[in-house]
Formats: C-alpha cells, sequence, structure tokens
C-alpha cells in the first residue's frame, strides 16, 4: 500500500506538535530533578536518567511529587505515583541488582542504626537523672535523628534488594549490651558508652565493605559510615581526657560485628 | 510524488540504525554533563558563593560537585592512579599542615599539636596510597598547594588557619566517598574506606576549634557526600 505524502506530512506535523508540547514540561521535570532537587542523591538522578527511562523509577525520587503531575500530563497518561521519602532514595539507587548477603547486611545495618535510636533516646529521656549538660543533649538529640534516617536509607535499601525491612533494634546487640546499659550512671559514662557504640557502627560498615557486591553499595554504606566517625569526634571532645584526635591514621575493623549480630 | 512503503520501512530502518548506534555511546559522551548537578545550578550562575574560608577550597575545586571527574570520565582510572592522586592529596595535606605551623599564626599549642598528628597521619595515608598506586615518585600535588599557599599567606587568624585545613580535611573525604563507589580492588578499598573516616574526624576535630554549629553543613551532616571533592583534571596527581 502506498502512503500519500500529503498524509506522511500530516502525520509528521501532528507528531512534531506533540513532541513541542511536552518538551518544555519535560525540560522542566529535568531541571527540577537535577538542579532544584537537593534531597536526591546524585546516584540515584543518574540511574534515571541511565539506567534506562522508566516512569515508575522516576516518580519514586524524593522532591518529584510537585513534578508528578507535570512528568504525568508530559507523558500523557494517568498512574500513579509511588511516594519515596528522602532517606529512602538515599540508598536505593545504590541497592539496585543486589544480592541476599547484600539484604542482610542493609537489614542488619538498619536494626543496629535502630540500636543507636533506642540508646539516644533513653540518654534524652533520661538527662536529668544523668546530669547531661545541655550540649551533649543537644549532640545527643541530633546524633538520635540522624541514626534515624540512617535506619531508614538502610531498610530501603534492603527492600530495594530483594528483602524486607527490620524496625527493631539488633536484638543481638540489645542483649549484649543491657547490662551496660543498666549500669550508666554519669554523664560520662553515657559519652564513653555512645563513643564505643559509634565506633563498632563505623567499623562496621567499614568492614563490609567487600562483602557488599558493588563499589555503590559500599560507597552507600561509608557514607554513613563516615558520619558515625563523625559522632566519634563529637563525643569524644567531651569525654574526660577528650579523644577527639583520632588514635590511628587508619581507622581498623576490630571492633565490627560479627555474623552474629546479623538478621 | 508518492513514497512506497517499502521505501518508508527502508528510511525508518536507517533512522532506527543510527539511533541505537548513537545510543550506544550515549551514556559515555553525556556523562559529565549528566551527572553535573550539586549545588544548585541557578545559584552557581547566580555568583551566590559559600563565604567562608573553609569553603574557599571547595568552591575552587569540583564547582558543581561532579560525580565523575572530567578527566576521569573520558578514560576509566584504574584503582592505582586513584590510590596514586590520592597519595599526592595526602601529601599536599602534609606540606599544607607544615605551612601552616611555620606560618606562626597558629598559637595555641593544642592546634599545634592536632596538626603536628593530623599531619603525621596524612603522611602514613600519602605513603600508604603511594605503595599501591601507579608512580612511586609521587609527590605533594602542586595544584592543591597552589590553591592553599596562598590562602595560608592572606590568612590574618588563628582560625583562618584553621579554616582552610577544614576545608582540606572535608575535601578529602569527599574525595574518598567518590572514590569508594569506582574502587574494586579489595586493597584500594580497605585503604580508602579506613582513611575517609579519619578525614572526617579531623573535620570534625578542626570545625569544633570554629566553633561550628551542630547543624551545619558539611561540619554534621546525616550522611557524607562527594560536595566538593577534588577533581584530578583540575588536581592532577603529578
Amino acid at each position: 500500500m502506498d502512503i500519500s505524502k500529503d498524509e506522511l506530512r500530516r502525520q509528521l506535523r501532528d507528531l512534531d506538535a506533540e513532541h513541542r508540547e511536552v518538551m518544555p514540561k519535560w525540560r522542566d521535570s529535568l531541571m527540577r530533578l537535577l538542579v532544584d532537587d537537593k534531597e536526591t542523591p546524585t546516584e540515584a538522578k543518574a540511574d534515571v536518567l541511565l539506567g534506562g527511562f522508566n516512569r515508575r523509577r522516576f516518580m519514586r525520587l524524593t522532591g518529584m511529587a510537585a513534578v508528578g503531575g507535570t512528568v504525568l500530563a508530559a507523558c500523557g497518561e494517568d498512574e500513579k505515583t509511588e511516594g519515596g521519602s528522602a532517606s529512602e532514595t538515599t540508598a536505593t539507587t545504590a541497592a539496585a541488582g543486589g544480592n541476599k548477603t547484600d539484604q542482610t547486611i542493609a537489614r542488619t545495618a538498619a536494626s543496629l542504626e535502630v540500636f543507636a535510636v533506642a540508646v539516644y533516646d533513653k540518654a534524652i529521656m533520661n538527662a536529668a537523672a544523668l546530669k547531661i549538660s545541655d550540649p551533649i543533649a543537644k549532640a545527643a538529640t541530633l546524633f538520635k535523628a540522624q541514626h534515624d534516617e540512617h535506619a531508614k536509607a538502610f531498610n530501603a535499601a534492603a527492600v530495594q534488594l530483594g528483602g524486607q525491612p527490620y524496625t527493631d533494634p539488633n536484638p543481638t546487640a540489645a542483649k549484649a549490651f543491657e547490662a551496660q546499659i543498666a549500669a550508666l550512671k554519669t554523664e560520662q559514662d553515657v559519652l564513653k558508652f555512645a563513643f564505643a557504640l559509634e565506633q563498632i557502627a563505623a567499623q562496621t560498615y567499614q568492614g563490609v565493605g567487600m562483602k557488599l557486591s558493588t563499589p555503590m553499595l559500599r560507597q552507600t554504606a561509608m557514607t554513613v559510615g563516615g558520619v558515625e566517625a563523625r559522632h566519634m569526634a563529637i563525643l569524644g571532645h567531651f569525654i574526660k581526657p577528650p579523644m577527639t584526635v583520632p588514635e590511628k591514621a587508619f581507622q581498623p575493623t576490630e571492633k565490627a560485628v560479627d555474623t552474629t549480630f546479623y538478621v | 510524488m508518492e513514497i512506497s512503503e517499502r521505501e518508508l520501512r527502508r528510511m525508518v530502518a536507517d533512522i532506527d540504525d543510527q539511533h541505537r548506534a548513537a545510543m550506544d555511546t550515549f551514556t559515555e559522551d553525556n556523562r559529565a554533563v549528566i551527572f553535573e548537578t550539586g549545588p544548585s545550578r541557578r545559584k552557581f550562575l547566580a555568583g551566590v558563593g559559600a563565604g567562608s574560608a573553609a569553603l574557599v577550597i571547595g568552591s575552587a575545586v569540583l564547582p558543581v560537585g561532579r560525580f565523575v571527574p572530567r578527566a576521569w570520565s573520558q578514560t576509566a582510572p584504574s584503582d592505582g592512579d586513584i590510590a596514586t592522586f590520592a597519595a599526592s592529596v595526602e601529601y599536599a595535606a602534609v606540606a599544607a599542615y607544615q605551612a601552616a605551623a611555620k606560618s606562626g599564626k597558629v598559637k595555641t599549642k593544642a592546634i599545634l599539636d592536632a596538626a603536628t598528628a593530623f599531619a603525621g597521619q596524612h603522611q602514613q595515608h600519602g605513603d600508604a596510597f603511594k605503595a599501591a598506586g601507579t608512580n612511586p615518585n609521587i609527590a605533594a600535588n602542586k595544584a592543591v598547594l597552589d590553591m592553599v599557599t596562598p590562602q595560608l599567606t592572606a590568612a590574618k587568624t588563628e582560625n583562618d588557619v584553621v579554616a582552610i585545613a577544614y576545608g582540606l580535611e572535608n575535601a578529602a573525604a569527599a574525595t574518598y566517598i567518590f572514590a569508594l563507589g569506582v574502587l574494586t580492588n579489595e586493597a584500594a578499598y580497605n585503604a580508602v574506606a579506613s582513611v575517609m573516616p579519619v578525614e572526617a574526624q579531623h573535620a570534625v576535630a578542626l570545625g569544633l576549634v570554629l566553633g561550628k554549629p551542630l547543624d551545619e553543613k558539611g561540619f554534621l551532616p546525616a550522611f557524607e557526600t562527594q560536595d566538593g571533592a577534588l577533581d584530578p583534571a583540575k588536581f592532577p596527581a603529578a
């Protein structure tokens, strides 16, 4: 069957009109993603753009809720969006394509973070009895919030890896440290215990590195591990005598949790 | 004139072949552009600067927080190349701390002691990275020194000097976070992963001297970032 040139021109003109209508919205969406979206990590944005454009994945990114309607309009279809939280996207991109060990490590990390949240929460709730000073209480509040974000990020990664989130404090840690926590009586006791906990976490995220299946997952773990090291430095500053300056040039992994802590 | 369906199919097939050939290299061709994110581009174009001496380093390095430094986007660096670059940065940090101590502007003994300790640790970092790298003769990164030295000269107070060191430590930590996303060799990973937390702690120690508030970005973030990571294209190892 032959197609007339007129018919071809008409169809091309219709296609061009649709394309021109969509492109400004697409450009706006990209600007919001690449420029205005401060929460979504670069890796997640890159995954959207380079990992095979997929509207569902695009909509999962943080801060895209406002863009959602724009994108949907641009694509011309109605589809339910999947909301994402800031902490969820921190680790989701790196988590694509992982294996069972990756899942376990992500869940275990989440459980350790939840344990840390519980410890800081206890310190904050008992600040008066423990005579915790204001600056330290402020640090504890911040650290609790950050560990909560870490937990959410690791759980998001666990889910992305095909596993289930873990939202309870690590049971092995809870049991192992129960007596120590009960024995905390002073501000210095709390500081030293919190320092030790942060040290365990920092060394754990470093130590699991080569058990994780991809460099991106290792990087993700260390975006948290580095912060635990910063927590150590702050806590060490308040400990008497101060321990702000790291003892060693290279952080060891001797205090990393072993597989008995895995969940 | 009419176009036969066969002709139309042939033209569409030709276009499809060209499209597929272009898409094969799309990722690599556009990696530097696509990954050029970080601080808001609009703000950057509007000239919104960082303001503090500590961020002078950040603003002079990867201005848009490249995920993949341009030099590395063209040819993939080996783990050894990354180690060599890291060694040059560490040796530059040693030189910077030594220059800071000699400047006479740092008078507080505790700060001088910390600077000496940090310089010693950076020396060890440099030696370890050099051993894992591709250049056994690697020295201090000249471009880093060219940037830091005038800043040290211009520094008026002890805090000005500390702020420069603070920025350098955060830049190093950010650089190693980037590197961790590309390293595949276990020895290289172990070296970088064991050094990055130490640079982060150095940064916090210096930030405490500067009186940084807990919620200041870059001082105690919820997650380490690559913001301010050193770009090998701007700061070549040799």
